[in-house]
């Protein structure tokens, strides 16, 4: 099946099967999975389009890799893995810092959602995909934090009218914008 | 303050320690107790069966010589078949006797002042001066200051569940033989080196191999594909912990027939073993299910609660919306502690997860009390699974099996028992189990308690096959077990040992039912006529034989006596330690002089010369439905797969950021 051959798989990749890392992300376990990821891309994807083109590109490109990567080196009893909900998760934040303060409840509830799965190491709603796959929480995190590193790192220093360097200013307008 | 703590870690180290294979000493005696200097196991895993080699040496360090006597936890189906001691240059080997002539004859060489040796069982039968549950090893007379040698093998079929293996080599003793506890003094101290190899062989792809509990003091070897090494090698160590193994095999595999055969002629009686995995399409059950859990809070269970509410803390975990349960405990009487069932919610489940950490063990255990309150009030409209967390010994209330198995087939509800510890009363376990069509598995401290969790949760939440019966015909098979199987779990092997006359084609069928609907799987293959890769397989059929006869007088199908004779039959005919016959350990000389046949002797000979074939081998498929598949999905595997997956509720966050970002479109 033409999943199984897309799909991150532990003893492909260690065979050398290296482009599972760019394919993983879009083969699905379920039409249910597919259902949800599929609306969440295409909505976050066309406002993170509209909202810029380059961070949308690197969010995505950046996520759809490093999500699959990261599994292989740091969850190692994980040996497959399929889905979109991490370059969503990366999406969701980017769309979010974009639009700045008005997004500010929805992202709260979303960075909640992703602490009590980083906290109980379960999904919040969705436990099991199909038999013996489970939801990775590390996925949306990864996404999550690869979507506010691709607005941070992108942010043009006059925006925040600054002259500063990178990701420490960065981070420091990215409190102020918590705290407002 | 800090002398209580003090104490009281004391306390607790000496409780770990107490439960440990080792010496035993009487604790009345004066003497010192007997020394092990070294411990090594050699576990050779292939073809579907595990054999494990242990090869130790004790030291007397007293100034005369005393009896050594050494116990360990009996595994799961093993059939004890080698014994051999050496003593200075002397070299004494083992023949299986019945238990009571073997004790009389070791009795009479040691009150001689003889070399001798003794290994007995409790495996199933409790008896006064073998703990339950264990291997008892005695050794006439070690001299004083001086070293003996003794090395024992033992076989055990190994099977994958979910495409996963797990060999256990058990060293906790259960804690569950009060009696045995209060007169033996256990010394599970290594002085010097312990090491434990495994060689892993498997025909089919192996993706990981882990030691759990050992992660890094497991040196892991990949020799070739399917062929893996592993070894630990301390300086000093002790018997107290189990060394967990696992592997698990490549995903996708096909589902599968496949047969090892021992046929050493064509007119001798052939011996098999037939492994089916099924590869069929088990879809998850989604609709809520009620799950009372039904934990043991018996003082035996004392240093292992913290791994009981652990596993139950994981398993709620694991409960979806619509899911109920209940918790009752059992120790001398029952318990049902949250009064009723309760909904699993993220807050019911820490609230529970928590009471359940604070349990406290107490005295006796009425599992029977237990299981009859946990079937009490049920929902008939609601599927129910109980969840049995016992180290498996009933000593309180009613202890008839049968009584077990008219309480459970009275009521529809599927019992899956979790035994903890290696003293269990196995056949009483197999008796819940195979009354209320649920399975039982075995828990060790140093498991992988999620992991197996993950594995019974597949199989509680997926369809099941229903009235599963295997039929072998084209072949005049005979004196088969595990024919009629009953439910197929999702990820079940099924092992079938039998005996055939002749060679030939034959046609393997399973028959089930699955949600209602007759299913069939078919296929054909030969049965060969001289086979003499395995002869192992002859001790292995035969322990599945006394296994079968145990059932079968746990349900009262057997009069015990009539058990009783058949075991001893077949474990003086196939060399087997069990509860009725006993390994004595005699110089050749001496076996002569009693006039006891060596008929063990000629059995090793022949599995010896047929081992050192194998191991220079690569491994062997015994996959024998290649031409014709009996399935044509693959076999279910763990998967551990993981995904990504956006739900209703962050598809709702989605929308509102999507209308807060199109708000912001229009005001620009």
């Amino acid at each position: 099946m033409l999943s199984e051959a897309l799909q991150y798989s532990r003893a492909a990749v260690n065979a050398g099967e290296w482009w599972r890392f760019a394919t993983a992300s879009f083969v699905h376990w379920s039409f249910n999975q597919l259902l949800w990821d599929g609306i969440a891309f295409i909505a976050l994807g066309y406002a993170a389009w509209r909202l810029s083109r380059t961070r949308f590109v690197v969010a995505f490109a950046a996520s759809a890799l490093a999500i699959p990567i990261c599994i292989h080196l740091f969850a190692r009893n994980v040996t497959t893995y399929r889905g979109l909900s991490g370059v969503d998760s990366a999406l969701f934040v980017l769309v979010a810092m974009l639009i700045g303060k008005r997004a500010r409840i929805v992202l709260l509830l979303f960075a909640a959602k992703i602490g009590f799965e980083l906290a109980t190491g379960t999904t919040l709603f969705v436990h099991e995909l199909a038999p013996g796959v489970a939801s990775l929480p590390m996925a949306h995190v990864i996404g999550a934090a690869i979507g506010l590193l691709a607005q941070l790192r992108l942010q043009r220093p006059q925006l925040l009218g600054q002259s500063g360097n990178g990701v420490l200013e960065s981070l420091h307008a990215y409190g102020e914008w918590f705290s407002a | 303050m800090k002398r209580i703590l003090f104490l009281l870690a004391l306390a607790a180290l000496f409780a770990i320690r107490a439960h440990a294979a080792g010496t035993l000493t009487p604790k009345t005696a004066t003497q010192q107790p007997i020394q092990i200097v070294s411990h090594e196991v050699n576990v050779v895993i292939d073809n579907g069966f595990a054999r494990t080699e242990v090869v130790q040496v004790f030291h007397n360090p007293n100034d005369k010589a005393v009896e050594a006597v050494y116990s360990f936890p009996v595994p799961k189906s093993a059939s004890l078949s080698e014994i051999t001691i050496w003593s200075g240059d002397r070299e004494m080997n083992g023949e299986v006797v019945a238990a009571d002539d073997a004790k009389k004859a070791y009795t009479e060489e040691r009150d001689a002042g003889n070399d001798a040796g003794l290994g007995e069982c409790s495996c199933n039968k409790k008896k006064d001066d073998v703990e339950f549950g264990s291997y008892k090893f005695s050794i006439a007379r070690v001299a004083p200051s001086a070293d003996t040698k003794i090395r024992f093998v033992y076989y055990q079929p190994l099977t994958i569940d979910t495409g996963v293996g797990r060999y256990v080599y058990p060293l906790e003793e259960g804690g569950t033989d009060e009696a045995a506890k209060s007169f033996w003094m256990r010394n599970a101290t290594v002085e010097q080196r312990f090491a434990l190899n495994v060689e892993l062989k498997s025909a089919w792809p192996v993706d990981d191999v882990r030691v759990t509990g050992a992660d890094n003091d497991a040196k892991i070897t990949k020799v070739a594909e399917g062929h893996y090494k592993v070894a630990i090698d301390r300086q000093h160590g002790d018997l107290s912990h189990d060394f967990v193994l696992y592997y698990r095999l490549a995903e996708n595999l096909p589902g599968r027939a496949e047969m090892i055969a021992y046929k050493p002629s064509a007119s001798a009686t052939g011996t098999f073993m037939l492994v089916v995995t099924p590869g069929i399409d088990l879809k998850p059950i989604t609709r809520g299910a009620d799950y009372v859990f039904v934990l043991d809070v018996s003082g035996s269970m004392q240093g292992k609660l913290a791994t009981l509410a652990h596993g139950v803390a994981e398993t709620m975990k694991q409960m979806e919306t619509g899911d109920r349960f209940r918790i009752v405990t059992f120790s001398n009487d029952a318990n049902d502690i949250t009064r009723g069932f309760i909904d699993a919610n993220p807050q019911t489940v820490q609230e529970w997860t928590d009471k359940v950490a604070a349990l406290q063990p107490q005295s006796g255990t009425n599992i029977y009390a237990g299981l009859e309150l946990a079937i009490k009030n049920l929902n008939n409209d609601r599927a129910t699974s109980v969840i049995l967390v016992t180290d498996g010994v009933a000593n309180e209330g009613i202890i008839d099996p049968k009584e077990f198995r008219k309480l459970l087939q009275s009521n529809d509800v599927r019992v899956f028992g979790f035994v903890m510890g290696n003293n269990a009363n196995w056949p009483l376990m197999r008796t819940i189990a195979d009354s209320s069509g649920g399975f039982y598995s075995a828990v060790s401290n140093n498991d992988d308690i999620i992991g197996q969790i993950l594995l019974a949760k597949s199989k509680i939440t997926s369809e099941a096959l229903h009235g599963a019966t295997l039929k072998i015909s084209g072949v005049n098979v005979s004196d088969t077990t595990g024919t009629v199987v009953g439910k197929v779990y999702r990820g079940q092997q099924l092992v079938i040992f039998g005996r055939y006359a002749k060679g030939g084609r034959a046609h393997v069928t399973l028959d089930a039912k699955l949600t209602g609907a007759d299913k069939s799987y078919a296929t054909q293959f030969d049965f060969p006529d001289t086979d003499t890769a395995n002869p192992e397989l002859e001790r292995l059929w035969a322990l599945a034989m006394t296994e079968d006869v145990t059932a079968r007088e746990y349900a009262g199908m057997l009069p015990e006596t009539e058990a009783e004779n058949a075991i001893r039959d077949l474990g003086i005919k196939y060399q087997l330690v069990t509860d009725y016959t006993s390994m004595l350990v005699l110089s050749d000389g001496d076996f002569t002089k009693r006039g006891i046949e060596r008929n063990n002797k000629q059995r090793i000979d022949l599995e010896h010369a047929a081992q050192v074939q194998r191991a220079n081998a690569a491994p062997q498929s015994a996959r024998v439905d290649s031409a014709q598949p009996m399935f044509n999905a693959p076999a279910p595997s763990v998967g551990h797969g993981g995904g990504g997956a956006f739900d209703p509720f962050t598809v709702l966050l989605t929308l509102m950021l999507i209308v807060a970002a199109l708000a912001g479109t229009r005001q620009c």
